[in-house]
């Protein structure tokens, strides 16, 4: 009996504790579903943030309320309407000289707090990306904001604001579990990496084992004349694709980081090689040339040191033929695994990008940290050749 | 043997385990409070290994408080000094973990309190838990020693995606930061020097109680090695969930205190209940740690045990250095609780001239 009621007074602590820390009533907070981060002039960064309107009017259509576009030190005074995309949800931006004094300002501009423990999405122009200013950003919104750690880091060659503002749910559900299923489909189908959550994201980019991927993501026009013939849809960056969905933007794709800085992209098929070698894989169906086959991993994949230095990949791939007609033998495929496995490697080295995390496994070999810094990893890794064995067996 | 001393010794061998489980929870809780506020920043990833060696010193103490239980007692100056040494080093033990308290508070359930409202009401908390007496606090122990193991369990359910390149460089930041840390790390053993003194029922007992045999000394030494051992897996568990760079950029105390409830996205219920789990088990190590100083403290000076004045005291002195650490930084503890290790030892050197039966 004592010890259920034991039992029962750490519940309730777990219940009644929780909301001890920071308590705010919910009215009171702006919940960011989506934030764009773009360069904006003299050094200043414009951050965008894409939010719950929280109002009737909003629901009901435009809204007469004006938000003050801010301008780093010296604020415009001419203000701008405050953006209703669509119902429910509006749009604010903010120029300032630093990312978290944009968010403050975007504060000050409403009547509510901003709160970031709903954020599914962080979208960065690529033209920032490409800076060392990529982690610090990041750093600023996941710590002083406490943003939710699962937002998908997002980089696009667009303009990143006006790409949350297209964004907007097209299965008229809410935005936040719109990109929820989004999301979770690209990664069922390994169209883009496995660790872009924020969290992952920054930790990788502090570590010096291995290095972070983030999605890549931009706008399709319906009158693309940049379609690559001859290319599956699959192994091309979006911006380059013909639009097949109500959807403006299009999630394909990897933005390859080295340290803090953007360093290359990886294609959808791409990207899709990538998460094998890493062993996260989730596809379970592959078109070889006219056939349809069922994969299955059975054993894990295996990525080592070689004893001359190389970095090594082993797969073991069973494929079941499922559809359509086989026209490649056993060893074909193997070999065309292979391939793409040693040119996924050799763009991620020559993007000086440790994705799959051979640094896992150098470190190992050091007890010290002093040591293991000594080697000098991030240069040590650009010269190793790259070597993958892949074995097929089709059931 | 009649059935009633069969009884009472059974009684007796359960308020001797109460005592073991108690101190067995208190050094797995210094152990992992010492190895992230310590170790951590001297060793990185390697403070794990360093813990290690708070186990043979935790079992030493543990033997050698088992032998003063069972030595005669005496009432001599010597032995009056070192039980007020005693009930010094245990007061030391619970403002380190008070302070290991209000730092992880600060950092979790309570961001926006201030750090003199979290220690007024821990210190509250504690007083009232002591104020029960020592075998109120060693049976709540009692019924919450699962409570260490659970938070491990907890932990490693939330970590079973992690990968182990947490644990390497294996020895960290070098051999000799390591070493450092090892020394840092035996001031852990010090929660073991509550089996010096004897269960507190057992004063209120009658003579047949008192003359029951204290159990042997692998009785306690597996309790209290268990304990520790769960604190040493609670600091490897927060090795493997993150890397060397993170735990060097994670800087503050509180932080470090998180890091196994904070390394995964898991808020919610999960983390809070970590959070409650790893604050419940300080406010017991603080809890009997004070009740063990009060009795120490009236075994040297027998006066003080009228109308609780030792605990009024002990207390007091509590507050005192909870109010200096508020003003000047809990960091204090962080430097002072290593150095328990040395009045530990010396208690464990006299363990003869602190017994308690009698002759």
């Amino acid at each position: 009996m004592r010890r259920i009621a034991l039992f029962a007074a750490l519940l309730a602590c777990l219940t009644l504790l929780g909301g001890c820390g920071g308590g705010q009533e919910i009215e009171s907070c702006l919940f960011v579903l989506a934030m764009a981060v773009d360069p904006a002039e003299n050094g200043n960064l414009t951050v965008t943030v894409k939010a719950l309107s929280g109002t009737q009017e909003a629901v009901g259509g435009a809204s007469d309320e004006t938000a003050p576009q801010e301008d780093g030190e010296q604020a415009q005074p001419a203000a701008r309407t405050l953006e209703t995309p669509e119902p429910g949800y509006i749009v604010l931006s903010a120029t300032a000289p630093s990312c978290l004094r944009a968010l403050s300002l975007l504060s000050a501009t409403t009547p509510r707090t901003v709160n970031l423990s709903q954020l599914q999405e962080i979208v960065i122009s690529r033209t920032l990306a490409e800076t060392d200013a990529t982690l610090s950003i990041l750093k600023e919104i996941y710590a002083m904001y406490r943003a939710n750690g699962e937002a998908i880091v997002v980089v696009t060659p667009d303009d990143a604001g006006d790409f949350i503002r297209r964004q907007r749910a097209i299965l008229g559900v809410r935005l936040s579990k719109y990109l929820e299923v989004l999301f979770d489909h690209f990664s069922q189908i390994d169209t883009i990496p496995p660790d872009a959550q924020l969290a992952a994201v920054i930790s990788a980019m502090e570590s010096s084992v291995t290095d972070a991927t983030a999605v890549y993501a931009a706008g399709n026009a319906f009158d693309s004349t940049l379609l690559l013939s001859g290319a599956a849809d699959l192994d091309r960056l979006p911006g380059h694709l013909p639009r097949t969905s109500p959807a403006e933007n299009e999630y394909l794709g990897t933005a390859l980081f080295s340290g803090a800085r953007m360093t290359g992209t990886l294609t959808g098929e791409e990207t899709g090689i990538l998460c094998l070698m890493m062993g996260r894989a989730q596809r379970r169906s592959a078109f070889i040339g006219n056939a349809q086959y069922a994969v299955s991993l059975p054993t894990r994949v295996k990525r080592t040191l070689e004893a001359d230095g190389a970095l090594g990949v082993r797969v073991h791939m069973n494929l079941t033929h499922v559809a359509g007609v086989r026209e490649n033998a056993q060893a074909d495929i193997a070999a065309q695994i292979e391939r793409a496995c040693v040119d996924v490697l050799l763009k991620l080295r020559a993007a000086s990008c440790d994705a799959v995390g051979f640094g896992r496994l150098a470190i190992r070999r050091h007890l010290t940290i002093a040591d293991w810094e000594a080697q000098n990893w991030a240069q040590d890794y650009e010269g190793r050749p790259v070597r993958a064995a892949v074995h097929v067996k089709v059931l | 043997m009649p059935e009633d001393q069969r009884t009472i010794e059974n009684r007796v061998r359960a308020s001797w385990r109460v005592r073991a489980c108690t101190a067995g929870l208190c050094t797995g809780a210094q152990v992992f409070l010492l190895g992230t506020g310590a170790a951590m920043p001297l060793a990185l990833n390697g403070a794990w290994i360093a813990s290690l060696c708070a186990l043979p010193a935790a079992a030493l103490v543990a033997l050698c408080g088992r032998r003063a239980c069972a030595a005669p007692r005496r009432d001599g100056p010597l032995s009056r000094a070192l039980f007020l040494l005693l009930g010094a080093t245990l007061l030391l033990c619970a403002v380190f973990a008070l302070a290991s308290l209000v730092n992880l508070a600060g950092e979790t359930l309570l961001v926006q309190a201030r750090a003199a409202w979290i220690a007024a009401y821990a210190l509250a908390a504690c007083a009232l838990c002591a104020c029960f007496g020592g075998a109120g606090v060693g049976r709540l122990c009692f019924s919450l020693r699962w409570m260490m193991p659970l938070l491990l369990g907890l932990a490693a359910l939330t970590q079973r995606e992690a990968r182990i390149e947490g644990l390497f460089p294996l020895l960290g930041t070098g051999g000799r930061p390591l070493l450092a840390a090892c020394a840092c790390m035996l001031g852990a053993s010090a929660p073991a020097l509550l089996l010096m003194l004897p269960p507190p029922e057992l004063r209120e007992a009658g003579e047949a109680a008192r003359a029951c045999p204290v159990p042997g000394a692998g009785f306690f030494v597996v309790r209290v090695l268990a304990g520790a051992a769960v604190g040493v897996l609670l600091l490897f568990a927060a090795s493997v969930c993150i890397t060397y760079e993170a735990i060097e950029a994670s800087g503050e105390w509180g932080v470090r205190l998180h890091i196994v409830a904070d390394t995964q996205a898991h808020e919610g219920v999960t983390q809070t209940l970590l959070t409650v789990l790893e604050l419940t088990a300080t406010e017991l190590l603080a809890a009997a740690t004070l009740s063990a100083a009060e009795q120490a403290i009236v075994r040297a000076l027998p006066a003080a045990g009228r109308h609780r004045a030792g605990l009024a005291a002990l207390v007091l002195l509590l507050a005192a250095a909870l109010s200096a650490m508020t003003v000047n930084g809990f960091v204090w503890a962080l430097y002072a609780a290593p150095l328990l290790f040395a009045p530990a030892l010396v208690l464990a050197l006299c363990h003869g001239r602190l017994g308690d039966r009698a002759p």
